[in-house]
């Protein structure tokens, strides 16, 4: 009857025993990668983060092409194309070389030089390396280093851009390369997860450089 | 006589006093590791919803953007022909200001040479060395590199100055 007592009396050592199993069970369950493990239950946050930027990426992009004057932007992307040709077309830069000449009295003697393909380029809108613009030689029978000037500042302020390589005055006349902008068109591409590239501001300025700049497409009325 | 009455209601008292101390440690760990348990996986949970929704959301703003592609493939034409116009202006090295930079008023320049992105070389006829010389000291105001090549003198042409420059400024 005694010992039946006190073993009564030593029942409540079950409490911290069944408290410890369950507390270590628990525990080492978590840590030994049970349902899941306490790091990723722990990572729960980041992963959560980043599929919620990705989220917000993607809403801003859909806010973005939503917003999108399509005519706008057409008519962007053919002005765009004025500046920056998406065709080798040689012509432009001849008369832009003849026009600059004949604005300052000076005869475009004769022009030459290997133009590569004439082309509508396939890939994405990036020239390849070694891949140039329309190269041309120029020479104008004009020695005068004051009419010289005149004749580039009226050529690096066309549409299409130009820009001068290479130059040689001296007394006989000058001889110069130019190399004509130039774009392939872009294979329509579109990752549907990228981000959009912001232009809004850089086309504003763009547009703000080249304001008072000559378009040869106005004047052919092309 | 011994009192054996008075021993046993010691050991009572301690063992008594062992197992409410027992007790009320096991619980303090029993509720902390609750509380840890529960706010644990309550966090897990929260940032599971959150993440549940995202994707979700996600795969309907995949098909609402795939749908609008063709705007997309426009969009990204614009952006890359204005980042495209954009570089190929700021590479450009002006010939005209570099052209504007060597004239200098009662100079006669007898030739030039430029190349993109320099060296240029100016050629000049001048009266004397010290007109040469003068023509360099006001090129300096202009370039940060300039570097007489050579200054020579003959009956027929006079003194002829042939100086190198770079870095229009």
């Amino acid at each position: 009857m005694n010992k039946h007592k006190d073993i009564n009396n030593w029942f409540w050592i079950a409490y911290p025993i069944t408290a410890a199993v369950i507390i270590l069970g628990c525990t080492t369950f978590l840590i030994k990668g049970g349902v899941l493990d306490l790091y990723q239950m722990w990572s729960k946050k980041t992963t959560a983060e980043e599929v919620m930027q990705k989220q917000q990426q993607l809403q801003a992009k859909f806010e973005i092409l939503s917003s999108v004057d399509t005519i706008g932007l057409e008519e962007e992307l053919g002005y765009l194309k004025e500046v920056v040709p998406d065709l080798r077309s040689v012509w432009n830069l001849i008369n832009e070389l003849q026009l600059a000449g004949n604005k300052n009295d000076s005869v475009l003697v004769n022009y030459q030089g290997a133009v590569g393909d004439i082309r509508e380029a396939t890939g994405p809108a990036k020239l390849a390396e070694g891949e140039t613009g329309i190269r041309l030689s120029a020479k104008y029978a004009q020695a005068d280093i004051k009419v010289i000037r005149n004749i580039l500042t009226d050529l690096e302020k066309m549409i299409p851009l130009v820009g001068v390589k290479k130059l040689s005055l001296n007394t006989t006349g000058m001889e110069m390369v130019v190399e004509g902008a130039w774009l392939p068109p872009n294979e329509s591409s579109s990752e549907t997860e990228a981000v959009l590239p912001e232009f809004a501001i850089s086309l504003e300025n763009l547009k703000e450089q080249i304001r008072d700049y000559t378009n040869m497409a106005t004047i052919s009325g092309g | 006589m011994i009192n054996f009455i008075v021993h046993d209601r010691q050991i009572d008292e301690n063992a008594l006093r062992l197992k409410s101390s027992v007790m009320m440690i096991t619980t303090v760990f029993l509720v902390i590791y609750l509380i840890l348990a529960v706010g644990l996986a309550g966090w897990w949970w929260l940032w599971a919803s959150k993440q549940k929704k995202s994707t979700a959301e996600i795969e309907d703003l995949k098909i609402k953007i795939a749908q609008m592609a063709d705007k997309e493939s426009l969009y990204r034409q614009v952006a890359g022909r204005v980042e495209a116009a954009t570089t190929y202006l700021s590479n450009r090295d002006s010939a005209s200001a570099a052209c504007e930079a060597v004239i200098k008023e009662g100079f006669t320049i007898e030739g030039w040479e430029f190349v993109s992105n320099g060296p240029y070389v100016v050629k000049i006829a001048a009266g004397s060395a010290d007109e040469v010389q003068a023509y360099i000291e006001l090129l300096k105001q202009n370039f940060s590199r300039v570097q007489p090549i050579n200054i020579s003198y003959s009956p027929t042409t006079g003194w002829m100055g042939e100086i190198q420059l770079s870095g229009i400024i």
